[in-house]
Order: structure tokens, then C-alpha cells, then sequence
């Protein structure tokens, strides 16, 4: 979690910023599974995953529209 | 049949569907209008956990709906909750139908009203805070739909969104473990850290709330609107749950401290800065900030009355921000900028998107004889017996912001051009602003109308009233 924080100050591109956001939630799953193992808290961080890589699909293209690429 | 079924699993799917039509617009935001509406209609009329008996048949909607050993309820104290969710989504659309170019809002709006009901039903109620991270997440494809001036706001958004949730998410592991030893100070000042972090990230608090103008600026601005004000009603609804739950967290003076410092530095920064600002976008992000901050200070007047303070700012707001974007969403179209600069004169054009901003900005800044006066008046006076600096605080922060209100009406109207037409010759927009305007000068007038709804807003909350 500590990593994905870190990450986050030194982004320069929307890559960056959902890659960091992702290893943040990977290590909040790890510290879950460990503490609590709620099945359904662990299926939901999985969603909310699952859709910022869907959103980075989004920024990615919207990004590379703007840079005319 | 279920309530939750009714409220949150058939708009959502829905919602699914008609990201099908988004290539034919008109149908897409009939629909999504339509649906929006029907499920405001059904919150009024349809009773839940009562039998009733039409042509013979009894049936009874059940409050509770089960999820991997979880629940969602909606009772039907919460059926008020669930009406203005989706009213606000309906009110949104309508504009957004003429003003706003995106395809995806009317597949989007929907799922978002049904996610926040959802975050308001799940119980145990720290299920929320990922539900309203999906909400920020749904926001992202509304916003890289259109193409912007730049991501920084937006990917600042999820990123405190994100954080912000799974600080709220350890909270409640650490909740659950103290919940049986409140004499626990360690524990408790841990929790309220963990707590206050949590909320800062998700709720924009001081100092976390440099997106908010960002996104206002760089994104259309009426959408913007909608998803800050949609959220920070649901995770401010998740607050005053979190103090319904904890009565030591309900009666804790740090916390009470803590949020009425944090409120008053957000109305006092969003009030002054607005002043300085030349976008009448990021004047609009300020003013948010500043609202939500003095949500933020009734929360921390939560036992001395704070609670229907908190809930009767509900309507004035969203009446007040929504016909505010309508307009700005009219000239962000006309001139592709809100920038000072580009906007001399038009406010000359449509005289009633100048009305509409006017009457908007000055109840958000609190004028007398519109619907923001009655929750400042009522704040300042439970202000100056419990913390009268917070009062001072809150008096420098909306003169700030009547400064900007000003300067928007002299940028507006500073032209040699004559003065236009009255009505924008749009009909459904030009309904919808006079509505906006007719209802924030009515709940000014007569205030006793909002302080009814917003002790209905509170019925689910025992402890609170």
C-alpha cells in the first residue's frame, strides 16, 4: 500500500496514477485476507479493480486523442 | 419483490442497457428520464413492509434483500432518501438533455442514483464506502467520454477517492474491535485518526479538496456538479450513520472539534479564494468546497441540533448548484470557456441564465428571502453559544464569496450590447431554470417547508434527531 502511495507522487501520466491506485488496493487485499476474509469485501475490491482498469482503458484513449496520436 | 430490488437492481441494470442507445441520444435520455421519474413516483406511492390489498390480491413489499450473507434495506423511513436520489438524477438529465454533449450520462446518471441508494441500504454500513468509490469510478467514464483540456482533476478524484475508502474500510476493522471497550484511549484516538483521514480523502475536506476546482474548470461543469453533489450527499449520509452507530464517536469532543475547525477552514479558504478566481467554473468548484463545508460544521454540531441543519441544506444546495451549472453548462457551450475573458457580456443574451446564476450564487452566499438564508441564519446562532470563532469564520468565508458573486454579475453584464431576449427559447431548459429559481425563492420565503423534509430525511436516524 505503502509503494502505490509513493508511486503517486511522482506520476506523469494516467498510466501511472491507475497502476499506483492498483498496487495500493493489492496491498489493502493482502492486509484484508489476513484480517478478516470477508469473501464479499474482497469480490468488491476485486470489482472496484477490475473497473479502474476499464477506466484506464478510457483515460489511456482519451489521453492519446488529445496528444493527436 | 423487494425494495431493493425495485430501487437500486432495476435502475442499475437498466442503467446497463442503455449504454446500448448511447449513438441515439434523444431515445437514450427519454428513457433514462422516464426511468428516473417512475422511481420517484414508486418511492412516494409504493409502501414497503406493509400488506396491501389491490383486486383481490394481498402483497407486501419486503425492506430487506440478501447478498452473500449481507443486506440491503431500504425501510420506508428511507423511501424520502430514496425519492430525492432519484429526483436529483431526473432534474440533472433534463438539463444535461440540451446542455451537455455526452452520450453516456443518461446510462450513467441512473447507475449512480442506484449506487447511492445502495451505499444508504447495504448494511453492515461500511459496505458504503466501496460502493461510492464505484460511484467516483462510473464518474471517470462520464468524463473521459468528452475530451477535456486536461486529466489532472479527474485522476487527483479517484485517486483521494480511493485512498479515502480503504482508510474508511480499516476503520471500521478497528471500529468493530473497540465497539464493546469505549474506555480504550488508544484505540479510540487511533480509530478517530484512521476516521478523520478516511473522510478527508472522501468527503474533499481540508486540505484534500484541490480537485474539486480542478474538475469543476477542466470538465463540463454541470456534470462535474452533479457527481460532487450526489457523492458528498451520500458519504455525508454515511458520516451521520457512522455517528448513529458509535455513541462514543457521537459524543467524542475531538471529534466535534476536529470537524468544526476542518468545516470552517473549507468555508473560509472556498469563500476567499472563489474571490480571486476568473473561471466561473472554479468559482463553482469554491462554492461547492464552502457548501461542503458548512455541512462539515452541522456535523460537528451533531449534539446541539447540528443534524437538521445538516439535512434542511440538502434541497436549498442541490436547487441552488443545479440551476447554477444549467446556466454555466449554456455558456461553456456558446463560448467553450468559462474564462472571464470570453464572457463579457452574455449574460445581455439569455437574461434568464443570468437569473438563474444570480438568484443561485446569492443563496449558496446566504441573501436574505432565498432558500440558503434560514441554514445560515439557524447555523450562525447555534454557532455563537457553542463556537463563536467558527461564526467570524463563517461571516469571512461568504463575504469572500459574495465578492465572486459580484465580480461573475459585472463580468456577465459589462458590454455596450442592448439587453436580449428574457427567455433562452429553449423550452425544457427555460422550465427548468424558472422552476429551480421560483422554489429557492419559495423554501426562502417559507422555510418551514424544507425543515419538514429534512426532519423526514432524518427519521432513520434515532439518535441523531
Amino acid at each position: 500500500m505503502l509503494s502505490g502511495v509513493l508511486f503517486l507522487n511522482f506520476y506523469h501520466t494516467p498510466w501511472q496514477v491507475v497502476l499506483s491506485i492498483m498496487i495500493f488496493l493489492s496491498g489493502f487485499e493482502i492486509i484484508e485476507y489476513g484480517l478478516e476474509n470477508s469473501l464479499l469485501l474482497l469480490l468488491l475490491i476485486g470489482l472496484v479493480k477490475v473497473s479502474l482498469a476499464l477506466a484506464l482503458f478510457f483515460i489511456v484513449r482519451r489521453e492519446s486523442r488529445r496528444m493527436g496520436t | 419483490m423487494s425494495a431493493p430490488i425495485i430501487w437500486i437492481l432495476i435502475p442499475f441494470i437498466t442503467s446497463t442497457g442503455l449504454i446500448l442507445l448511447r449513438n441515439h441520444r434523444k431515445t437514450a435520455y427519454l428513457s433514462s428520464i422516464v426511468l428516473n421519474i417512475s422511481m420517484v413516483l414508486l418511492a412516494i406511492i409504493l409502501p414497503v413492509d406493509k400488506v396491501v390489498r389491490t383486486g383481490g390480491v394481498d402483497y407486501k413489499i419486503a425492506s430487506t434483500f440478501g447478498l452473500f450473507g449481507r443486506e440491503l434495506i431500504i425501510q420506508s423511513q428511507e423511501q424520502v432518501i430514496v425519492a430525492l436520489v432519484y429526483a436529483v438524477a431526473a432534474f440533472w438529465l433534463i438539463g444535461a438533455f440540451t446542455t451537455s454533449r455526452s452520450s453516456l450520462f443518461p446510462a450513467v446518471a441512473p447507475a449512480i442514483a442506484a449506487l447511492i441508494v445502495a451505499s444508504i441500504a447495504v448494511q453492515p454500513f461500511l459496505y458504503a464506502a466501496i460502493l461510492l468509490e464505484l460511484v467516483a469510478i462510473l464518474a471517470l467514464a462520464l468524463f473521459f467520454e468528452l475530451p477535456g483540456s486536461s486529466n489532472t482533476g479527474v485522476l487527483r478524484f479517484i485517486t483521494f477517492q480511493t485512498i479515502g475508502m480503504v482508510f474508511l474500510l480499516f476503520c471500521g476493522w478497528l471500529l468493530s474491535g473497540i465497539d464493546t471497550a469505549p474506555s480504550d484511549m488508544v484505540a479510540m484516538s487511533r480509530v478517530l485518526l484512521i476516521l478523520g483521514l478516511g473522510f478527508g480523502f472522501f468527503l474533499a475536506l481540508f486540505p484534500f479538496y484541490s480537485w474539486v476546482p480542478m474538475m469543476a474548470e477542466q470538465e463540463d461543469t454541470f456534470l462535474a456538479g452533479y457527481v460532487i453533489l450526489v457523492m458528498q450527499t451520500g458519504i455525508l449520509i454515511l458520516g451521520m450513520q457512522f455517528l448513529e452507530s458509535y455513541a462514543w464517536l457521537r459524543n467524542s469532543n475531538e471529534l466535534q472539534r476536529g470537524l468544526l475547525i476542518s468545516g470552517s477552514v473549507m468555508v473560509v479558504t472556498g469563500g476567499i479564494w472563489s474571490a480571486f478566481q476568473k473561471d466561473l467554473g472554479r468559482i463553482y468548484g469554491y462554492a461547492l468546497i464552502m457548501e461542503n463545508g458548512f455541512s462539515v460544521i452541522s456535523l460537528g454540531l451533531i449534539t446541539s441540533g447540528g443534524s437538521l441543519l445538516l439535512t434542511g441544506m440538502i434541497i436549498p444546495r442541490i436547487l441552488a448548484f443545479g440551476i447554477w451549472g444549467l446556466s454555466l453548462a449554456n455558456y461553456q457551450g456558446h463560448h467553450n470557456s468559462l474564462h472571464v475573458d470570453n464572457l463579457h457580456g452574455v449574460g445581455k443574451t439569455s437574461v434568464i441564465f443570468l437569473l438563474g446564476l444570480l438568484v443561485a450564487q446569492f443563496s449558496v452566499g446566504g441573501l436574505p428571502l432565498l432558500a440558503g438564508f434560514p441554514q445560515r441564519l439557524a447555523l450562525l446562532q447555534a454557532l455563537t453559544v457553542s463556537a463563536p470563532l467558527a461564526g467570524w469564520a463563517i461571516l469571512v468565508g461568504s463575504g469572500g464569496f459574495w465578492i465572486a458573486a459580484w465580480m461573475s454579475l459585472s463580468t456577465l453584464v459589462r458590454s455596450e450590447e442592448k439587453w436580449g431576449r428574457f427567455l433562452s427559447g429553449n423550452l425544457r431548459v427555460d422550465i427548468l431554470v424558472i422552476f429551480g429559481v421560483v422554489l429557492i425563492v419559495i423554501l426562502g420565503l417559507f422555510p418551514a417547508i424544507d425543515t419538514k423534509f429534512a426532519s423526514n430525511i432524518l427519521l432513520p436516524f434515532i439518535h441523531l434527531q
